[in-house]
């Protein structure tokens, strides 16, 4: 009895083996390009070794909102959709970075460095605003 | 003279010193815990002689609190914010977050005495996503019916923090838009007294204050501040007003490193992490005051040891040194004491020297004052304003 279930077993198997490389001949769908574009619109993107290497100083953030109070374009943009400097940063706290729901506001950071310049535990705002700009647009 | 932060102790030395004539210059990284402050000032919460006596090692023993009202005569020529209260006795003021704190001085915009209240009604609004922590407790705490606590929903489309609440209303439309929500949802008739949290207006907030008294017809107050504090920022923009009214200049950027000869600090390597071009300056000064606060404005770090970040000095904890203490012991707490980890600090001389673990002075031309000094938990104590201004009037002064 056990000898003939692994039997049917293994036949199955086989079959889905046989399977598997046919069609896969036939749909052939790999590559980094269709891998990336499977996960656009989860806004999922490979990360370079360098990048990866700045992490820890950009997950420095104890969002004490200190940058907030300097950032003009916080206050210009006050009655539409933003986000602030430290909420940018803070999210940089956590294992993934989500860049997809930081886009609007870089769309009008200026660059000027003001909240880099006050912030007490030196988290490299400008190159996370950098990062986020260079991802945001893909 | 150089100073290293410009927090409240930073500060006070450099105006110290300047008044005496000294070339000052003042470097910081950036803003440090005196950003964070509530808007009130403690100077003790019991009698001087009593936080003498009931701690050994406070920075109180050092410092000569005679001058005291000296020191704050001079900060206060150069502040551009107006504080109130007395030396003498401490006044009780109401938290956002519902609680009572001692203090000696507060900004005028939260200079509301519980005790002179008497019998009056107040009534205390809360921001509603902001600070819907208004509790029960501080009503009963204060006598039940006397203080009401309600929430107002006007910012419940926009507000993500305290500070921008705050810029929006500095705007006296705005202002005149929440008097009127003000009065459509609450009778006001009962009350004395309208308290607020602290988020009317940022630059401008005497003249907001002035502007909503003058629609409501009651006077209004703001709440000392807890977490993302508006009256923190206020504060330390105002320091820095300080600074440049006395003509100090700020240099932005961190203490890398120092060069020294023997005993004596001779230049400090400086580098603006925040320009484009990494630019690298070096100063050098007779007299160098560190003023880099405690673990927030990371005065003090872990790294393989707790260490002072920018000479690498030891740290002390009722005179014992602590570097090879283990994390855990630093956080345990005794019963009648608190957690060694806030408390530890730079052991000092007479003269605000730093000392070794041997009781030998580490650099001859250094001079430490504010919260980085040892015996005193900034977070808690009910000291840390008298600490600061003593000490960097003190640093200052010395430094001549
Ligand atoms: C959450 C919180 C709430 C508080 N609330 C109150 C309150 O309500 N009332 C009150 O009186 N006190 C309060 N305090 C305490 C208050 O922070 C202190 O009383 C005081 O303001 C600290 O001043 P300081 O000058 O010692 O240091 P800080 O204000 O911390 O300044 C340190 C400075 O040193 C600079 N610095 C550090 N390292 C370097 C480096 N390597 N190179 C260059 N610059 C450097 C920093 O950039 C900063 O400018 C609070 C503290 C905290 C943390
Ligand atoms: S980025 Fe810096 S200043 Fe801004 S919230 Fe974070 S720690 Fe504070
Ligand atoms: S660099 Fe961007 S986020 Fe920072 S203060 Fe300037 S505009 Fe605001």
């Amino acid at each position: 009895m056990k000898g003939l279930k692994l039997c049917y077993a293994k036949i199955n198997l086989a079959f889905a083996v046989i399977l598997h490389f046919a069609f896969k001949k036939w749909f052939r769908r790999r590559g980094l390009t269709h891998f990336l574009k499977a996960y656009q619109k989860d806004r999922v993107f490979p990360l370079l070794g360098e990048e990866r290497q700045k992490f820890s100083s950009y997950s420095n953030c104890i969002f004490c909102g200190l940058c907030v109070s300097q950032c003009e374009v916080t206050d210009l943009n006050f009655y539409q959709k933003f986000l602030t400097p430290a909420n940018i940063a803070f999210s940089y706290t956590k294992s993934l970075p989500e860049v997809s729901s930081n886009i609007d506001f870089v769309a009008h950071c200026s660059s000027c460095r003001a909240c880099e310049k006050v912030c007490p535990t030196g988290v490299p705002l400008n190159s996370i605003l950098q990062f986020v700009k260079a991802h945001a647009s893909f | 003279m150089v100073v290293i932060g410009s927090g409240l102790s930073g500060v006070m030395a450099a105006l110290r010193a300047s008044s005496q004539g000294k070339k000052v210059a003042v470097v910081r990284k950036g803003w440090g815990a005196s950003a964070l402050t509530g808007g009130v000032f403690e100077i003790s919460e019991t009698s001087l002689s009593k936080t003498k006596e009931d701690n050994p090692t406070h920075p109180y023993h050092l410092l000569d609190l005679e001058v005291l009202p000296t020191a704050f005569e001079l900060f206060k020529k150069y502040f551009p914010l107006k504080v109130q209260g007395s030396y003498t006795e401490n006044h009780l003021f109401l938290s956002d977050m519902g609680m009572v704190r001692r203090a000696a001085f507060a900004m005028e915009s939260q200079f509301l005495d519980f005790r002179t209240v008497g019998r009056k009604k107040v009534l205390a609004l809360g921001v509603h996503p902001l600070h819907s922590s208004f509790g029960n407790f501080s009503g009963d705490f204060l006598g039940g019916e006397q203080v009401t606590f309600a929430s107002l929903p006007w910012f419940q489309e926009t507000p993500l923090l305290p500070s921008m609440v705050a810029k929006k209303l500095d705007h006296p439309d705005e202002v005149r838009k929440l008097a009127q929500q003000i009065k459509s949802k609450f009778q006001l008739h009962p009350y004395a007294i309208l308290l607020l949290p602290p988020v009317l207006g940022f630059d401008f907030f005497s003249d907001m204050k002035r502007e909503l008294e003058h629609h409501l017809g009651l006077p209004v107050y703001e709440t000392v501040a807890t977490y993302h504090s508006v009256p923190g920022l206020r504060f330390q923009k105002a320091l820095d007003a300080s600074l440049h009214k006395a003509s100090i200049p700020i240099i932005q950027g961190k203490v890398k490193n120092f060069e020294h000869q023997k005993k004596k600090i001779t230049l400090l390597r400086v580098c603006d992490e925040s320009s484009p071009q990494l630019n690298e300056t070096t100063l050098e000064a007779d007299t160098f005051v560190l003023a880099t606060g405690k673990f927030f404005s990371g005065g003090i770090q872990k790294q393989k040891e707790f260490l002072e970040t920018v000479f690498g000095l030891p740290l002390f904890f009722e005179n014992e040194p602590i570097h090879n203490w283990e994390s855990q012991k630093l956080l345990k707490k005794k019963f009648f004491k608190s957690q060694p980890l806030f408390q530890c600090g730079l052991k000092t001389d007479k003269n605000l020297i730093p000392l070794n673990e041997f009781g030998e002075m580490c650099f001859e031309n250094v001079r430490a004052c504010g919260t980085i000094l040892q015996g005193f938990d900034p977070t808690h104590d009910g000291t840390r304003f008298g600490v600061q201004l003593l000490s960097g009037y003190k640093a200052g002064d010395m430094a001549v």
